[in-house]
């Protein structure tokens, strides 16, 4: 790996990997602890059942946060060890669901919703998963940038011969007449199609320039 | 279910020992271990019906540490503790003997159940 920018990625991706653990055991620890005092509340005959009541209330409140931090570690983790190979088989579908759900607090902000919709069959390309991921990332950026409030973005997948086809369909009202043609001027358009090219992929919209289109090999 | 003696093995210790009170409270008597190699020595020396055990630990790992049980008691139940949705981990520490694996956070039911099984068997 002479590449000083993918040492980085590696390292950055490598200490976050092991963070997640460590937040993992935190978590795991705090689960156990709060169905501790549980036990211990239900096993108690002193204590008045409205007291109870409130204690466990407050103890489902952690557990339920606790639920809340395992998905959000499961994909942080999912994230740092794509970093660890240069090439691997990429499932297209769930890395991009993974992505969504990472990247949900981006598009929360913004009021715009993030799907991606299940192929009837895997559709898979061997490449960089962290390049691939940035891609993405810049693409949804470039989408929700065109948007306003309470717009969708709906992600299918297509396979033609040995060409995927990643196809982000933007719903909603946008800021201007232009639509996503806006977005090749922004800097995310710059990244998305940076990272495109060295998947050895490209990137267009359909004429109506609600669509952006990116297409990659399978191989 | 209160004759069994289960051991539990991982390297945060504040987890097993709270973990150990609550199978406690279920009538389910738990002694602890925080690395492999006391893992090891307990299974010599308290003989536990059953060992649920972390597969990512300092020093010795998991799979390194059930590979050793399994040579003092090839047919002691062992449950393996994987992180992260890691069904690959568990799946790999299936094929060296383990009876089963369970994600952390773990719920303490599934466990019983698991614990039950196993040693019902």
């Amino acid at each position: 790996m002479a590449n000083p920018d993918l040492e980085a990625t590696a390292f950055v991706g490598k200490i976050t990997a092991g963070v997640t653990h460590e937040l993992q055991n935190v978590l795991a620890i705090i689960k156990e602890s709060s169905g501790l005092m549980d036990d211990l509340m239900a096993f108690s005959e002193e204590i008045p059942a409205k007291l109870k009541d409130r204690f466990h209330q407050a103890n489902r409140s952690i557990d339920n946060q606790v639920l809340r931090g395992v998905q959000l570690l499961r994909n942080l983790n999912g994230l740092a060890h794509s970093t660890d190979d240069s090439m691997i088989d990429i499932d297209l579908f769930e890395t991009i669901k993974q992505l969504i759900e990472l990247t949900h607090r981006f598009a929360k902000t913004r009021q715009i919703t993030l799907s991606v919709e299940k192929p009837g069959t895997q559709i898979q390309i061997q490449s960089s998963c962290i390049q691939f991921q940035m891609a993405m990332f810049h693409a949804f950026e470039c989408c929700m940038t065109a948007l306003l409030p309470n717009g969708n973005i709906v992600i299918s997948l297509k396979k033609i011969s040995e060409t995927v086809l990643i196809i982000l369909h933007c719903d909603g009202k946008f800021k201007s007449e232009a639509k996503l043609d806006d977005a090749a001027n922004i800097s995310n358009w710059v990244v998305m199609t940076k990272m495109l090219i060295l998947l050895g992929g490209t990137a267009e919209m359909n004429p109506v320039k609600d669509n952006l289109v990116l297409s990659l090999s399978d191989k | 279910m209160s004759e069994w003696k289960i051991l539990l093995v991982d390297d945060e210790s504040e987890f097993v020992s709270t973990l150990a009170d609550r199978l406690y409270l279920r009538g389910i008597h738990a002694s602890t271990a925080n690395d492999g190699e006391e893992a090891i020595r307990s299974v010599t020396e308290e003989k536990p019906d059953l060992v649920v055990l972390d597969i990512k630990m300092p020093g010795l790992s998991g799979i390194e540490v059930m590979k050793a049980i399994k040579k003092i008691d090839p047919q002691l139940p062992i449950i393996l503790l994987t992180g992260h949705g890691s069904t690959k981990e568990g799946m790999e520490g299936m094929k060296y003997g383990a009876y089963d694996y369970l994600m952390k956070p773990i719920d303490i039911n599934e466990l019983i159940l698991k614990i039950q099984e196993a040693i019902g068997k």
